[in-house]
């Protein structure tokens, strides 16, 4: 009797030790998602806070790398948005103990694991062979010599080419941790495009008050009228959506390309250099005009031959350009010798 | 210089200047009807091309068989089924009731024309229209009839215009073009003049427009920033606040009038600005009044005032606003904004290729060496300003972010090129024509000096000149050359009809298209439901005159989406959900045959994507292995049982392509991953001559699926036991 009395102190302490040790991780975890939203480990904490016995909580990690960032696009796409969810969890009050034996109630943390020496080993037993990945842990897990008894299920990896989106995420992370969070956005983010459009506004504003009496010089009106154009017609919206690079490699050669292959694509310096001499003719066209109302003179004469040579050259490097660029392109009045022609019935509708 | 001579030479102008702009106006018909005429060049015949086209020439027989009055109200059941579609209220009715009128004048003065001849030859026809409002329009502006003559040349036939308005091609844009120049030819001259009539003329051009295409919200854009500007650098007159207050009130009012629009003109958007510039022109005038009252310096402290407190209340507000959650950025203005937008939330706008963004080459391409003269253009028209000269100016510079965003508003950007560069160039060829003018004169003094020789105002050596003018003529022969190639090889294609040429340069037709829409029209019940993507559903209520499930007015995504869904589920759950949709028939379009490479399994990441964003269960990546798009052994199980991969490659596997390898599709290059499909809830119908049609009928619910014989046996016997009606065996 005593014997089992004291074996249920014993438990008694012993549950009450742990409870305690819950109730510091808790409240350690919450202190440090105070200031940060995604809580960054080492692989001491991360044996402490996810892998070890004992917590009332959700850890949701999320596996990348700092150093490699650059070579990784994933881990680029994915940490914005992993912050943003992170964010969006804590503004809801998701970070805040309730009830902390029923899934749905429980506190969820986010965490960051770095990829280096020391945690290289736990991306191992993971068995990972890319990053980045996610996983929600809702209860803690063994650890043995090469693996974890993770559940597999609630690991989200990436594949190469797939494509994240912030949905697709938040959906996986809303479904394992049993909450349905919306994103929320920061109210930085609110009114970021409110602020951005007023600062423009202030700054033409500002501009034109500082600059009223060269304001109406047409000159400058043109020189930026020829700047916008110029960057429109070098394609700056198709740059930016098909994030094109700046030049490109020929796939069979493997050799740099400074002209992509086909009217509908294009690399970001073609582009821009291909509307500069477009626009370089206009300018040639504009000195030959203002040599025109001058005297006869040497200077005036060696003006116009430049001028011209400016407009015959732009002309030229931008079709020649084109007809490298798209093979079927060749203009011509009469249709190649080898075609058939004739009459009505034997002529093949080649003829002009 | 002989005084008489000149006036000779001035007062036989005018006959010169008509006789070229007919000139011009012949040649941009001519040059559109490459795909049509058998003068010596038969291409193709008289038909409709492309997709939407269809639809007009549809709802244009429409309203000449019942009447104006039956257009409005009608009520369109064979599309968009079982929805249906309000024709009448979600429409631009102008281009039909254009052709429409046209054809009721033809038939009364004893011209008995087919409405489809009027519809195939009508954008020809407004493309000389066009040519000749570019040639008031630049006479308006420049004042100079050269200037006219060069743009009138050059917008008749740049390729991008070429390329909405070739004879078929029976689009809003054919007519709405015209509408375009010569609403801003008749605004400029009530600009100039301050009179109401032109003004009143002009927002009546605008009503034409607001008809015609949904294009006409530049229109109600660009000439309030232009009022705008005109006020902010200080050009402000009386003419300007005449034109601007009557265009803008009769405009509104008129565009009020078409249904479609109605009383969006308050709410949306896009009429903002009109109505903003319109409130603004008022206190402005208020203000000068104010001014002239007060006096100077009272009047710039209370200025100085009034536009503090409403900087403050303005930001307040719409900081308020946008925090409290009441003004949201709509998707318009954000893909505006951000053009990766549309590519990111709205699919089926990224889907439509005349919705990707411009490269370099196509600007090139459809514009040629005018967008190379254009900033010489933009210079004189802002160095040697006027209101007209601004004008064209700032919409030169609007247009060409628009073309850059989008490729179809190449077309706005169109006639601005060509202006501006009609402006540089002419102002060339007047500079350097003067001194061929002057050249004897020169030639006189310089080398037989009388006493009484005046000083020569130009002298320019000769060599250079006529160099110089050689090299103009020389471009304008170019791009005369270019337009004209373009024209008969890049743009009058019908796409109903294919041609293709082989080695010794033979045409081979390919009709399939035709071919099936015929089958279909002749072998299915009349109330026959015919599912495709909606690419093909104008053409197949067209020239079918079948019910289709959806089509290319995208105005039900939720719609469009099943579809998507239906072809990219499992024969089961496809088949269920089409039996639940009514449909009997689905035709899809393929390519591996015939080297067609628009057919529907290049489309199919799309048909995916849209119907990702409604159904959950639809997932990109299961199409995809590791990224790529495959349809050869690599392919995913996902994309193997899908409708569209089973009903494409259907008895593909027994024909001999490519390498006299057996399934070799040619647009993929690929052997195809599964040789021996067996359809189970489908069966094939029709087939046309080069596979690019193919169309299946979907087979009735088979009896066993229905009925559950077992389990429904058992339970129906153990009720009748418990009612007694069947003796146990034991008892």
């Amino acid at each position: 009797m005593v014997r089992l009395f004291l074996l249920i102190c014993c438990l008694g302490v012993v549950m009450k030790v742990q409870c305690q040790e819950q109730q510091t991780k808790v409240e350690t975890l919450l202190e440090l998602s105070k200031t940060h939203d995604v809580i960054s480990l080492t692989a001491e904490t991360f044996k402490k806070y996810v892998v070890d016995q004992s917590r009332q909580y959700i850890i949701v990690v999320f596996f990348s790398s700092y150093m490699y960032k650059s070579q990784c696009p994933g881990c680029q796409a994915l940490e914005p948005i992993f912050n943003e969810i992170a964010y969006s969890y804590k503004a809801l009050g998701h970070t805040k103990p309730k009830d902390q034996n029923e899934n749905k109630a429980k506190p969820v943390f986010f965490a960051f694991l770095d990829y280096g020496q020391e945690t290289q080993i736990i991306y191992q037993k993971f068995g990972f062979s890319n990053i980045p990945n996610i996983y929600v842990s809702t209860k803690s897990f063994t650890e043995e010599t090469t693996s974890y008894s993770i559940d597999r299920s609630k690991l989200w990896e990436y594949r190469d080419g797939q494509e994240i989106t912030s949905n697709k995420i938040l959906d996986f992370i809303n479904k394992k941790t049993e909450r349905d969070v919306t994103i929320q956005k920061s109210l930085l983010q609110t009114i970021l495009p409110i602020s951005i459009v007023l600062t423009i506004l202030i700054l033409i504003f500002a501009l034109v008050y500082f600059i009223k009496h060269n304001f109406t010089s047409p000159k400058l009106w043109w020189f930026g009228c020829t700047i916008i154009y110029i960057t429109c017609m070098a394609g700056v919206v198709y740059d930016i959506i098909h994030s094109s690079s700046l030049i490109g490699t020929n796939p069979q050669t493997g050799e740099d390309e400074f002209i992509a292959q086909g009217p509908r694509s294009q690399y970001i310096l073609e582009g821009f250099l291909m509307s500069f001499l477009i626009s370089l003719g206009s300018l040639g066209l504009i000195l030959l005009n203002s040599t025109a109302n001058y005297k006869n003179s040497w200077l005036m004469r060696l003006i116009g031959i430049f001028s011209i040579a400016l407009i015959l050259y732009s002309i030229y490097q931008v079709s020649f350009a084109y007809k490298n660029k798209v093979s079927w392109y060749t203009p011509s009045f009469d249709p190649p010798s080898h075609y058939k022609k004739g009459g009505l019935i034997a002529d093949q509708g080649n003829s002009f | 210089m002989d005084p008489k001579g000149k006036s000779l030479l001035s007062s036989w102008a005018p006959i010169f200047r008509i006789i070229i702009l007919s000139l011009i106006c012949t040649l941009s018909v001519l040059i559109r009807i490459f795909s049509v005429i058998p003068i010596k060049v038969i291409r193709f015949e008289s038909i409709i091309h492309e997709f939407d086209p269809w639809f007009n020439f549809r709802t244009t027989k429409y309203l000449t068989e019942k009447g104006v009055y039956a257009f409005w109200d009608w009520f369109d059941s064979e599309s968009w089924f079982p929805l249906g579609r309000a024709v009448g209220g979600t429409i631009y009715p102008g281009i039909m009731l254009t052709a429409g009128s046209i054809h009721s004048i033809l038939n009364t003065l004893g011209f008995p024309i087919d409405i489809r001849n009027v519809c195939v030859f009508l954008a020809p026809g407004f493309a000389a229209l066009t040519s000749l409002a570019g040639y008031f329009l630049t006479k308006e502006v420049t004042g100079r009839s050269e200037a006219g003559l060069y743009a009138a040349l050059f917008i008749g036939i740049v390729p991008s215009y070429i390329s909405r308005s070739v004879a078929g091609s029976y689009d809003n844009e054919g007519v709405a073009i015209f509408a375009l120049v010569f609403t801003f030819y008749l605004y400029i001259k009530s600009v100039n003049t301050g009179s109401l009539l032109w003004s009143a003329a002009a927002s009546l051009s605008f009503f034409y427009m607001v008809a015609a295409w949904g294009g006409y919200a530049f229109i109600i854009n660009i000439i309030p920033i232009f009022v705008v500007v005109n006020v902010l650098i200080g050009k402000f007159t009386t003419n300007l606040y005449v034109s601007y207050c009557s265009f803008y009130i009769l405009g509104s009012l008129l565009a009020m009038q078409i249904p479609f629009v109605g009383t969006q003109v308050v709410t949306s958007s896009e009429h903002l600005a009109s109505h903003a510039v319109f409130i603004f022109l008022q206190i402005y005038v208020l203000g000068n009044w104010v001014k002239s009252q007060a006096g100077e310096d009272k009047f710039k402290i209370f200025i100085k005032i009034i536009i503090g407190m409403l900087v403050l209340l303005l930001i307040a507000a719409s900081l308020y606003m946008t925090l409290s959650g009441k003004m949201k950025w709509s998707g318009r203005s954000l893909s505006l904004l951000d053009p990766t937008y549309a590519k990111r939330f709205i699919p089926i706008i990224a889907s439509v290729s005349e919705h990707q963004p411009t490269t370099w080459a196509s600007f090139f391409f459809d514009l040629h060496y005018l967008a190379v003269f254009a900033p010489a253009g933009l210079y004189y028209c802002l160095t040697e300003s006027n209101p007209g000269k601004l004008f064209i100016a700032g919409y030169g510079v609007l247009a060409v972010y628009f073309a850059c965003v989008m490729v179809r508003l190449l077309l706005v950007l169109a006639p601005a090129v060509c202006i501006l560069s009609a402006i540089g160039l002419s102002e060339t060829l007047y500079r350097f024509t003067r001194h061929i003018k002057n050249f004897r004169q020169w030639y006189t003094y310089k080398f037989n000096p009388e006493e009484n020789t005046p000083k020569p105002k130009y002298g320019y050596p000769l060599e250079l000149t006529i160099i110089v003018i050689g090299i103009i003529g020389a471009i304008s022969v170019l791009y005369i050359n270019h337009c004209v190639w373009v024209a008969a090889e890049a743009y009058s294609s019908p796409t109903v009809i294919m041609a293709s040429k082989g080695y010794d340069g033979e045409r081979k037709i390919i009709d399939d298209y035709r071919e099936a829409y015929y089958w279909l029209r002749m072998n299915t019940a009349q109330d026959a439901r015919i599912m495709s993507w909606w690419d093909y559903g104008y053409q197949i209520t067209g020239f079918s005159n079948r019910t289709v499930l959806v089509d290319n007015n995208t105005w039900n995504n939720t719609h469009i989406a099943t579809i998507g869904m239906i072809f990219a589920s499992n024969e089961e759950v496809a088949a269920k959900n089409l039996r639940k949709l009514d449909a009997e028939y689905v035709l899809v379009i393929f390519g591996g045959v015939s080297y067609y490479s628009g057919d529907d399994i290049n489309k199919f990441l799309w048909m995916v994507r849209i119907a990702a964003g409604v159904f959950p269960q639809i997932k990109e990546e299961n199409y995809l292995n590791r990224g790529q798009y495959r349809i050869d052994s690599g392919m995913t199980e996902t994309m193997k049982n899908s409708l569209m991969y089973r009903l494409s490659y259907y008895r593909f596997g027994e024909i001999m392509g490519h390498n006299r390898m057996m399934g070799y599709d040619v647009v993929r290059r690929a052997e195809i991953g599964d040789k021996n499909i067996k359809l189970r809830q489908f069966r094939e119908v029709f087939t046309s001559e080069h596979w690019i049609v193919r169309i299946f009928k979907v087979l009735p619910e088979e009896n066993r699926d229905g009925l559950k014989a077992k389990s429904g046996f058992s339970k129906k016997y153990s009720e009748m036991k418990d009612l007694g009606l069947v003796r146990s065996k034991l008892s």
